[in-house]
């Protein structure tokens, strides 16, 4: 399993890079979307991967022993990251859309106004 | 999409229950948090999805007119409420974010417990709402989806 | 109860009360009270940590590896002093300079939540903690870059997200693989767990690499520099001078933590690294500097020397050597932010930054002119200001620790970096207005400009250069202890675990 996730990982890494190498903008910003979830999927992966229960005491007990629950923080982690690049997909997205509307195009080859001077 | 004739009363009907199931069953989400999986990141997604859902069918004017208030001010009261729930352990003279918690019996209830985590979650809640609401109806109305 | 807490809630605050809050004037009012009363608890917080060496706040109550940490250490107080004073100067410095549209559109919330992000990143003492307060910091930021949508400012604004987005996925995938092999996220607690490692590094040098270079794009160091000059000239001036004078410093804050804790175990194969990092961008940020002929983008080139400078303090790795580090750092701070702020002055009075087509400023408004000199050549090492009293102590701890030739490269960068400081001097306020062949429309009449918001800021931070200049003996003598708390890594990890 881990090892499946490690090549699966490589791939989107491989994607990623790829398309944020494009010229057009909407690639690079698929391309730092797909860079995102591999990270994610390498905290995951780095966390430990297992087959074992929730995290969670149950109903009465006192405490919980830690050989059968899989590890809760990595996922704690992933979380927050998904949530941060929630917020930074909405900006970008937005962003993407004003540029579009100021300039007019998806290139990034004339991005090199503000350069030039 | 600027089509005013087009009307699917079965649609329309159909999606604002769908918006009342899931703004309900969220707050079920939010109450059983801390212990059982839930929590207010969770309730508050679950919410604003109905939300998104009744504003694709409806318009983001109707759902302005549903949630009374800015969405803003969804953000701005749910960080107070975190505000107050970090700030709560220091008057008792604890560290910052300390749970304090409430146990009484109630007598139909049972044991009732409450504590400053609930507050710190109904502040996600808001702010996760807030936040997804602002997003999604200023792309909508730039777009024109209405 | 601890005040490091305060620190973040003071920003948080601010937050909050200006969502409520819809006048503009009194959300300025509220602003600039709240920067002043955040450098209060900067004094404060400085002034225990001389005391009692170090502060730690548990938060939630839950003891050091498993909870999340707030220390603050000397240097951490340090930064958060230096950061406040820059902030308090600015803001000041918007209420006039920010145009009302902007105002309107709560731009003070952003910089408050820049402001938040970075006395957090200094407080953290959790890695994965510190990920996050870099995350709340970048939002601000990216959305302050492109706040008010000009075509410049966004052309800058998607380099800047791009190039740090990616810094972030590095730092983020770092601390991932570090958390696999070391189950620990606690700063102390990872160092305690490397010390008993011994020497077997390879397992641990892609995290490593992968948190080096994270903060490297963050901190604007050689190889990954390019993003800074490409967009710190864009946004309105008050927006880059605050960027110039926090976020790439909070980067090297970050990498000087690391170092100190757990990098410095593998001497051998970080230290050349990073003893080059800063020799190059000393070198490549100076040089590249002088063929420019915009005045922000000057500066922005000399953001990426100076870092230089931190680095090589950094790799010297003894007392003299991170205190020297220390106090350049603060020093860059405050000047690096005056000379943007004087650039935003001339950029209001008459609409153009470009040194071909300015001049004769110095009659314009003597005052300004006096502000500039003093903060320029502050950069440049003329005593008695403070960049003379941080060059002295980088090169006399080069000499020090026998690295003779890098002593003598920071002082040709010095004599770059005052040719760079002198052009502009000269373009700018000396010569005279040159004739309209450059510029087509008529250059705007000279404004009378009253005793505004905008001078109080800029006067306020050449004070302070010109104290810590002055009185560079006590603040080098803090830097000292600074550095040799932060050498002794031992009292940290014993500070926190206890």
């Amino acid at each position: 399993m881990e090892l499946i996730l490690a090549i699966f990982i490589g791939l989107l890494y491989a994607c990623g890079v790829y398309l944020v190498l494009r010229r057009s903008i909407v690639k690079v910003i698929l391309g730092i979307f797909v860079l995102s979830n591999a990270t994610n999927l390498i905290i995951f992966l780095a966390g430990g991967i297992k087959r074992s229960g929730a995290a969670f005491i149950a109903e009465g007990a006192e405490k919980i022993d830690p050989a059968t629950i899989s590890d809760p923080l990595p996922q704690a982690l992933i979380l927050t990251a998904i949530v941060i690049s929630l917020g930074i997909a909405s900006y970008i997205l937005a962003l993407k859309y004003k540029y579009f509307e100021v300039t007019g195009t998806h290139d990034l080859d004339q991005l090199s106004k503000t350069d030039q001077k | 999409m600027n089509n005013n004739n087009f009307k699917n009363i079965i649609l329309e009907n159909i999606v604002t229950l769908f918006m009342k199931v899931m703004v309900i069953y969220s707050f079920y989400l939010l109450l059983r948090g801390h212990n059982n999986p839930g929590g207010g990141f969770i309730a508050g997604i679950i919410a604003s999805t109905g939300f998104i859902f009744f504003a694709i069918i409806h318009g983001t004017k109707a759902l302005q007119n549903i949630i009374k208030f800015q969405p803003q001010l969804f953000i701005a009261s749910g960080l107070s409420l975190v505000f107050i729930a970090a700030f709560l352990p220091v008057i008792i003279s604890k560290e910052i974010l300390t749970g304090l918690w409430i146990q009484t019996k109630i007598p139909v209830w049972g044991e009732f417990h409450l504590g400053t985590p609930l507050i710190f979650d109904t502040g996600v809640f808001l702010v996760v709402i807030g936040v997804i609401l602002t997003i999604v109806i200023s792309i909508m109305e730039v777009l024109k989806w209405n | 109860m601890s005040v490091l807490p305060l620190a973040i809630l003071t920003p948080f605050t601010f937050i909050i009360l200006t969502l409520f809050i819809k006048n503009v004037r009194t959300r300025n009012f509220l602003s600039v009270t709240l920067a002043i009363i955040n450098l209060g608890i900067a004094i404060y917080i400085l002034s225990a940590v001389n005391s009692s060496e170090m502060l730690k706040t548990q938060m939630g109550s839950w003891p050091a590896p498993y909870g999340i940490t707030l220390v603050a250490d000397r240097f951490s107080a340090f930064m958060l002093l230096m950061s406040a004073v820059v902030f308090l100067a600015v803001t000041i410095y918007s209420v006039q300079s920010i145009d009302y549209e902007r105002l309107k559109n709560n731009y003070f919330l952003f910089t408050y939540g820049i402001l938040m992000g970075v006395n957090g990143s200094f407080l953290a003492g959790d890695i994965f903690n510190l990920y996050v307060w870099f995350e709340v910091m970048l939002m601000g930021s990216f959305i302050l870059i492109s706040f008010g949508g000009e075509r410049a400012q966004l052309e800058g604004a998607i380099k800047y997200l791009i190039l740090n987005l990616i810094s972030s996925l590095f730092f983020v995938a770092g601390i991932g693989i570090l958390y696999g092999k070391m189950g620990s996220l606690n700063m102390a607690d990872l160092a305690y767990k490397f010390s008993l490692t011994g020497d077997f590094p390879s397992l641990f040098e892609p995290s490593l690499i992968l948190l080096l270079v994270g903060f490297a794009i963050k901190g604007a160091l050689f190889p990954f520099f390019f993003w800074l000059p490409a967009s710190y000239h864009t946004p309105p001036p008050a927006v880059s001078a605050l960027f110039a004078g926090l976020l790439t410093k909070v980067g090297i804050y970050s990498l000087i933590r690391i170092y100190t804790l757990f990098l410095h175990y593998y001497d051998y194969f970080w230290n050349p690294i990073i003893l080059w990092m800063g020799i190059l961008s000393m070198v490549i940020g100076v040089i590249t500097a002088t063929a420019q002929f915009d005045f922000r983008k000057i500066l922005s080139f000399h953001i990426i020397s100076q870092v230089g400078y931190v680095i090589i303090g950094l790799a010297f790795f003894t007392v003299s050597g991170l205190a020297a580090a220390i106090f350049f750092l603060g020093h860059n701070m405050i000047s690096k932010t005056n000379t943007f702020l004087v650039a935003g002055w001339v950029h209001r009075e008459t609409g153009t930054l470009n040194l071909k087509n300015l001049g004769d400023m110095f009659n314009r408004n003597t005052l300004w002119g006096v502000l500039f000199f003093i903060s320029a050549f502050s950069l440049a090492g003329l005593p008695p200001l403070s960049g003379f009293a941080g060059k002295y102590l980088i090169i006399k701890a080069g000499i020090e620790n026998n690295q003779i030739l890098v002593a003598m490269v920071a002082l040709f960068v010095g004599l770059f970096t005052l040719f760079s400081m002198v052009k502009i001097w000269i373009e700018v306020f000396w010569k005279n207005t040159p004739k309209q062949e450059f510029s087509e429309k008529e250059l705007p009449k000279a404004k009378y400009l009253p005793f505004g918001y905008m001078i109080t800021g800029s006067i306020f931070l050449a004070l302070a250069i010109i104290v810590m200049g002055v009185w560079a003996e006590p603040i080098a003598g803090f830097c000292e202890k600074a550095a040799t708390d932060l050498l002794n890594n031992q009292k940290y990890i014993n500070f926190v675990l206890q």
